[in-house]
């Protein structure tokens, strides 16, 4: 399947730090497919977080997307607004374009995120249970069409009912995780969040992700941090999740090892930009730019005792504005640099052998092709400033 | 003569003058390091009521019973999931913990003794490196003053010396010295370990123990330490105790791995036996669960993701509870299908840990559509739950989990569990596994080992 159901054209994400401007995402375009599992690979400070967090809409002060759109496939929604609005192209809406309420409303229930750190994402206070039920029952009031607001709060707070959460809602949190194997669910969901391991917990947060349904499932190094017996058993869940319901699981983590494991795709992320992106076979059999396959002679490997492991020299760099490179970003560490790295910078263009392989190194060999983005033609071109009226 | 160990760049000959001679005879010199039935029990603080009812308070078993050796110039990797207890075991072969019970040797003294009596001496020999490499370093100290802190506190050399030595070490881990007067806030995270690493070195150690030193870096800067460890080891003629939960890097720097589990060594062979015939069944769970490049996750998992606390270990074999090939009763009453056997040992599993009890029934029963609570569904739900069929093979076995469930149903857990207690008994619940000799200096504490 290559329906495409998120279409992210030229995302750039902003930090304004007092140091100066931070460009953690600079520009990249890409598409998840349905039902794909795309993986994006980077060392820490590329910018593969801020990456999700942007589709996700959490970028927070003093970060700020200035530019791009995110076309997010919903026949639906797009109905509803009409061919003419600016914010539709087909059956794709531009989460950018979109009043924030109704933004917020899909980002949450169509895209479900779990994090890193699942320990610090549940709210010490409350059960696991009343926790993923929440997410069941915002879903359930959305499908009615109930809203909720400082007025409902109020309401609430004043009612004898002690709960936000429905019988119902909670009841079904159970089945949720009973879905991602928790042993004993009905006792667990009683629990509260120190009572689980780290497993446990990543499971559980899956859980509350999968409460709303989502068509994209994003996943920010789900199992960094676990060991690596409970990691298999987080890395199986996703999989066998995906195959049951075919959702998209957009997973972004540093390890390249999940990455062979589990995704269709894979993109190459290095100094907020998309190096290669191509199937995931192809791209570790056959890596088109240096640094992916610098990245793989650094992996020391379990199987085979004579592999020697290459070092890449220097650091990762820096992505304040005044400190980035006018070329390619990886020329200061690439050892197949030339005077024209430094000064072009080079943008994903198709490789030969396969269309959907793409690289960005001047280098490389790529078919010839004038676009930057293949699929970048079916964007009208009243989009093209699309961004400066999203900003608001 | 301070000096000369200082300056001299083959400290190897100078450093055997720091071992009085009357031990020298008494010990192999190829063994740096040995560790007899090494045990470290944490204790909680005696509280009110443990006192009132005069009890004991829990310990927590973190290392218990662990015996090796580590060569001169060798790595031994030590690899486990988290709570395993090779920190604690790093630590208390530092001297950092007195051990419970149990002795480690360095270079044939007594470790705990030695701290005891002069704790800067034994420091000279043996050194640590952390994992968190920027917790580890003064905030408020620039580098120059962190790496010669060591050379201070011993007295190594004159003053004029310590700087040149200072400037040898950082240039040596691959910095710079420039950036000598810079604080660790300043350098990136690949940078910071080379500074811990430099400490390390200063005092000229024979023994550095590497506490997971890569593990908090990116994959590339990952790569830049291991191979400078790798060069540094042969220069200065090092031994190494490598701990790390990721086996891709324990292969790449180990020349033999040590796997623990709750605080026990389940495996011990050279890197290349681990690696390609693994006897244990930890073992083999942890290399098919080690994601590469080239091989996919997949095969042998464990059957219960929890691990358990090491307050309370199992008894017996302590992997038996998560053991994908856990060995069926031996007593001959009855047989098994290995899939059936797992389904009835995971339900005396949850019967021991009281995972069925008569509420927890209650609520199977009625998460099941238009179901009473009675006796026949309790019993069906309950087989669902644990993967039993409805009959099993062997008909005296299914007579003994019929009676026990009927126990189950009326509500009677302990008989339920009293009438599989015998019958139903693995050998690796009975016994503690004794560690097999299966090939030359390979070991492993698994009791199929012993029946194959």
């Amino acid at each position: 399947m290559t329906k495409p159901i998120i279409k992210v054209r030229n995302l750039k994400t902003r930090f304004f730090t007092e140091m100066g401007q931070v460009n953690a995402v600079d520009g990249i375009s890409f598409d998840i497919n349905q039902g794909e599992v795309l993986s994006v690979v980077g060392e820490s400070g590329s910018g593969k977080s801020v990456t999700g967090l942007s589709l996700m809409d959490l970028i927070d002060s003093p970060g700020q997307i200035t530019d791009g759109e995110i076309w997010f496939h919903h026949p639906d929604l797009a109905a509803e607004r009409g061919a003419a609005d600016d914010a539709v192209d087909g059956e794709f809406v531009n989460l950018r374009s979109l009043h924030q309420k109704a933004r917020r409303s899909l980002c949450g229930t169509e895209l479900g995120m779990i994090f890193q750190d699942p320990g610090s994402a549940f709210h010490p206070a409350l059960t696991v249970g009343e926790q993923i039920g929440e997410a069941v029952e915002s879903r359930r009031r959305i499908a009615r069409g109930e809203d909720y607001d400082v007025k409902e709060m109020l309401l609430d707070l004043c009612s004898l009912r002690s709960s936000f959460v429905s019988d119902e809602s909670y009841d079904e949190a159970i089945g949720l995780l009973e879905q991602v194997d928790i042993p004993d669910p009905i006792d667990r969901a009683d629990e509260y969040p120190h009572e689980f391991s780290g497993g446990m917990l990543q499971r559980a947060m899956v859980a509350q992700a999968l409460a709303s349904d989502p068509a994209v499932l994003i996943a920010d190094e789900p199992t960094t941090g676990l060991d690596v017996t409970i990691q298999a058993g987080i890395i199986d869940l996703l999989r066998e999740l995906q195959a049951d319901t075919g959702m998209s699981i957009f997973l972004i983590t540093h390890n390249i090892g999940v990455v062979s494991s589990i995704a269709d795709r894979v993109a190459i992320m290095y100094g907020g930009k998309f190096l290669e992106l191509g199937p995931t076979d192809r791209v570790f059999e056959k890596p088109a730019n240096p640094y992916t396959e610098g990245l793989l002679n650094c992996l020391p490997d379990p199987t085979d005792a004579t592999n020697i492991i290459e070092p890449i020299h220097g650091n990762v760099p820096s992505l304040l504005d005044h400190e980035m490179p006018a070329g390619c970003s990886y020329a200061d560490r690439c050892p197949a640099v030339t005077e024209e790295c430094t000064e072009t910078n080079p943008s994903l263009q198709p490789t030969p052998e396969t269309a959907n392989h793409l690289v960005a190194c001047i280098h490389a060999e790529t078919a010839e092709s004038t676009t930057t983005f293949p699929v970048a033609t079916t964007t009208p071109s009243v989009l093209s400033d699309g961004g400066a009226s999203a900003d608001e | 003569m301070e000096v000369q160990v200082l300056m001299s760049e083959s400290t190897n000959s100078s450093r055997s003058t720091d071992i009085p001679s009357t031990t020298i005879e008494e010990i192999d010199l190829d063994t740096l390091v040995r560790v007899d039935n090494l045990c470290k029990y944490y204790e909680d603080d005696r509280g009110l009521i443990d006192w009132a009812l005069s009890r004991d308070p829990e310990k927590v078993r973190a290392v218990d019973g662990v015996s090796f050796e580590i060569k001169r110039g060798e790595t031994l990797g030590v690899v486990g999931e988290s709570g395993c207890g090779k920190s604690t075991l790093a630590r208390t072969i530092m001297g950092l913990h007195q051990p419970t019970e149990g002795t480690v040797l360095f270079a044939g003294k007594n470790v705990a003794e030695q701290v005891k009596s002069d704790r800067k001496r034994f420091a000279r020999r043996a050194q640590i490196v952390f994992q968190d490499p920027s917790s580890c370093l003064d905030p408020r100290l620039t580098l120059r003053e962190i790496v010669r802190e060591p050379l201070d506190i011993h007295k190594v050399g004159p003053k004029p010396h310590r700087n040149e030595r200072v400037e040898e070490l950082i240039e040596r881990v691959g910095l710079a010295t420039d950036q000598l007067d810079r604080y660790p806030s300043e350098l990136s995270g690949g940078q910071r370990q080379r500074i811990g690493i430099a400490r390390a070195l200063a005092l000229d150690p024979e023994l550095l123990l590497l506490d997971e030193p890569t593990s908090a870096l990116d994959v590339s800067v990952q790569a830049q330490i291991l191979n400078l460890l790798q060069e540094i080891q042969e220069e200065y003629n090092l031994s190494y105790l490598f701990i790390s939960h990721d086996l891709s890097v324990i292969r790449y720097l180990s020349d033999r791995v040590m796997v623990m589990y709750l605080g026990k060594i389940v495996e011990i062979a050279p890197s290349e036996v681990i690696f390609e015939e693994p006897a244990h069944p930890y073992t083999e769970i942890l290399l098919s669960s080690t994601p590469s490049k080239k091989a996919n996750i997949d095969g042998k998992q464990v059957r219960n993701a929890d691990i358990p606390s090491p307050r309370n270990p199992p008894r017996g074999c302590r992997f038996h509870t998560r053991c994908p090939v856990v060995v069926p009763p031996d007593n001959h009453n009855v047989e098994f299908e290995q899939d059936e056997w797992l389904a009835v040992f995971d339900y005396k599993l949850r019967l021991r840990s009281g995972r069925l009890d008569t509420n927890k029934l209650t609520e199977l029963v009625e998460l099941q559509d238009n179901k009473t609570e009675n006796q026949t569904n309790i019993k069906e739900v309950v087989r669902e739950t644990c993967g039993i069929p409805q009959t099993l093979s062997d008909s005296t076995a299914e007579e003994v989990l019929d009676d026990s469930l009927s126990a189950l149903a009326d509500g009677d857990t302990e008989t339920a569990l009293e009438c599989i207690a015998v019958d139903f008994e693995s050998p690796c619940e009975k016994q503690n596994p004794p560690v097999m000799h299966i090939s030359e200096g390979h070991h492993s504490a698994c009791l199929r080992t012993e029946n194959e």
